[in-house]
């Protein structure tokens, strides 16, 4: 496989992967929320429901295949750039649009009036799913057994050693031999680990917020959290994999890189994996509930476009997401909107240096 | 035995803080709080809801004040008395008796032919140990 080859192949796999979690995204919610609109449950298979997600999936599908399309024939780093966080943009644009219809004729038609509905929550401590630390414990043995191996390797790598592969996994980039060029990308990893461990603690801190009406209201949420945990754990060892394997290639073969594409290819398999996983064991939702059982209060107020979280009122600084697995921040909450804030300060400087490095690069 | 869950109707006219305090009254009745039960702390249960913690505060503050809530520095807010200890200070009970009161009253007004039936199946339905044991 040539160089350019193998960059198209990984511009498609990661659009695709995109489209795969953007595909996923409506049956990750609660029936009740149909692309994140909050309904009834005897609305929860209206017409204007089906039709709206069918909708969306379509949408999905075209623009997967078009950013695949363009990945596809501009195979160059920066074709993966632009395809991949445009088809990203893009399906949260067809998300906000195509649930527009749900929201529009649920207020006509006064979906919640003469509903009952009641707000739930847990009247003491309740024993939330412990952090699966064998995860942490794999990725730490993993960095380990990593930097081990390359201390065994160390005086037999060039010196200037690269500091970075551009495209076809040549290196552009040189720095004298050090602990720092050669063990560096490890203490990423391991920093990596760490800050997905501390976010595992963090979330079991997080209030559970079950739905109204379910047989057993705490099933789903504890269910959704335990899986929520699992992906966190899984995404820590995936991303130590990733690292190490990046760097082991880059110790045995620093004139090129070659280790690249089946890296991502196990890397992004390995992510579908766990994504499929995660939504197959979040779908506990108990037995139906019964007939005339209140519903959830209609919250859409508190959900920017159905998937950003505004409540001044709510004292909770992380909730469980309200499409998808995982937990979302409060914006609402003063700490939110700094973290909320850090965070896109952080997506842009990424994607600043990304473009700026393809620019300069070229 | 796991938490006894919470609902609340965030339409009714009855407010929250008001909602909070009586279905702790009731799990209080129903045994399914006993005394020495440790409640959540103001902020984990206005977390559990997403509402401000200040509905909730106030309505531990009212819990307290009718002294069925205990809040110590070490073990957080606790029920302080269930249904089988002696009957508490008279000031707590002619508050309760004068609101029994008005609710009778409603009810005879509304024309409900037995009131002392409805207040024997709401008694059965709560099923305090000591109440059954009395009669």
């Amino acid at each position: 496989m040539n160089h350019a080859s193998t960059t198209a192949a990984i511009g498609v796999g990661a659009c695709l992967l995109v489209g795969l979690t953007l595909l996923l995204v409506p049956s990750l919610s609660a029936r009740t929320l149909p692309l994140g609109v909050a309904v009834p449950r005897e609305r929860a298979d209206a017409p204007v429901v089906r039709h709206a997600v069918r909708r969306y999936r379509v949408v999905v599908v075209a623009l997967t295949a078009l950013a695949a399309v363009v990945a596809g024939l501009v195979p160059s780093p920066a074709g993966l750039l632009p395809s991949t966080y445009g088809l990203l943009v893009l399906g949260f644009a067809a998300f906000v649009v195509c649930r527009r219809p749900i929201q529009t004729t649920k207020t006509a038609e006064g979906w919640f009036r003469g509903v009952p509905v009641r707000l739930t929550a847990p009247l003491g401590d309740v024993p939330r799913p412990p952090v699966p630390v064998h995860w942490y414990v794999l990725a730490l043995a993993l960095v380990l057994a990593t930097a081990a191996f390359g201390w065994t390797r160390y005086d037999a790598l060039p010196d200037p050693y690269p500091t970075h592969w551009g495209d076809g996994g040549l290196p552009d980039a040189y720095a004298a031999r050090s602990f720092w060029t050669a063990f560096g990308p490890l203490l990423v990893a391991l920093g990596l680990t760490a800050f997905l461990l501390v976010l595992a603690r963090l979330v079991r801190l997080a209030p559970l917020r079950p739905r109204a009406g379910d047989a057993d209201p705490l099933a789903r949420p504890l269910a959704t959290e335990r899986a929520g945990q699992s992906l966190l754990g899984v995404s820590a060892l995936l991303g130590a994999g990733l690292v190490c394997a990046i760097v082991v290639d880059g110790w045995l073969h620093p004139d090129r890189l070659r280790w690249t594409a089946s890296t991502l290819g196990v890397f992004g398999a390995g992510l579908v994996v766990a994504v499929v996983v995660t939504v197959v064991r979040s779908r506990v939702g108990g037995p139906a509930p019964a007939p005339g059982a209140p519903d959830a209060p209609d919250d859409d107020r508190h959900w920017r476009g159905g998937l950003l979280y505004v409540n001044r009122e709510d004292p909770a600084l992380l909730v469980p997401k309200r499409v998808g697995v995982g937990w979302t921040l409060n914006v609402g909450h003063p700490a939110g909107r700094v973290l909320t804030a850090v965070l896109l300060l952080l997506v842009l400087a990424g994607l600043g240096l990304g473009v700026a490095g393809t620019v300069l690069g070229s | 035995m796991s938490a006894p869950l919470l609902e609340l109707d965030p339409t009714s006219p009855v407010p929250i803080y008001q909602q909070i305090r009586d279905r702790v009254v009731e799990a209080v009745a129903a045994g399914a709080l006993p005394a020495g039960a440790p409640l959540p702390s103001v902020r984990s249960l206005a977390a559990g809801f997403g509402i401000n913690t200040a509905t909730v505060a106030k309505a531990y503050d009212r819990l307290r004040a009718e002294g069925l809530l205990r809040t110590t520095s070490k073990s957080g807010s606790v029920v302080a008395r269930g249904p089988g200890d002696p009957p508490s200070p008279p000031h707590v009970l002619d508050d309760w008796r004068a609101r029994l009161r008005t609710l009778l009253a409603e009810g005879h007004a509304h024309g409900v032919p037995d009131v002392v039936a409805v207040c024997r199946e709401v008694l059965g339905d709560l099923a305090p140990p000591t109440r059954e044991e009395a009669s």
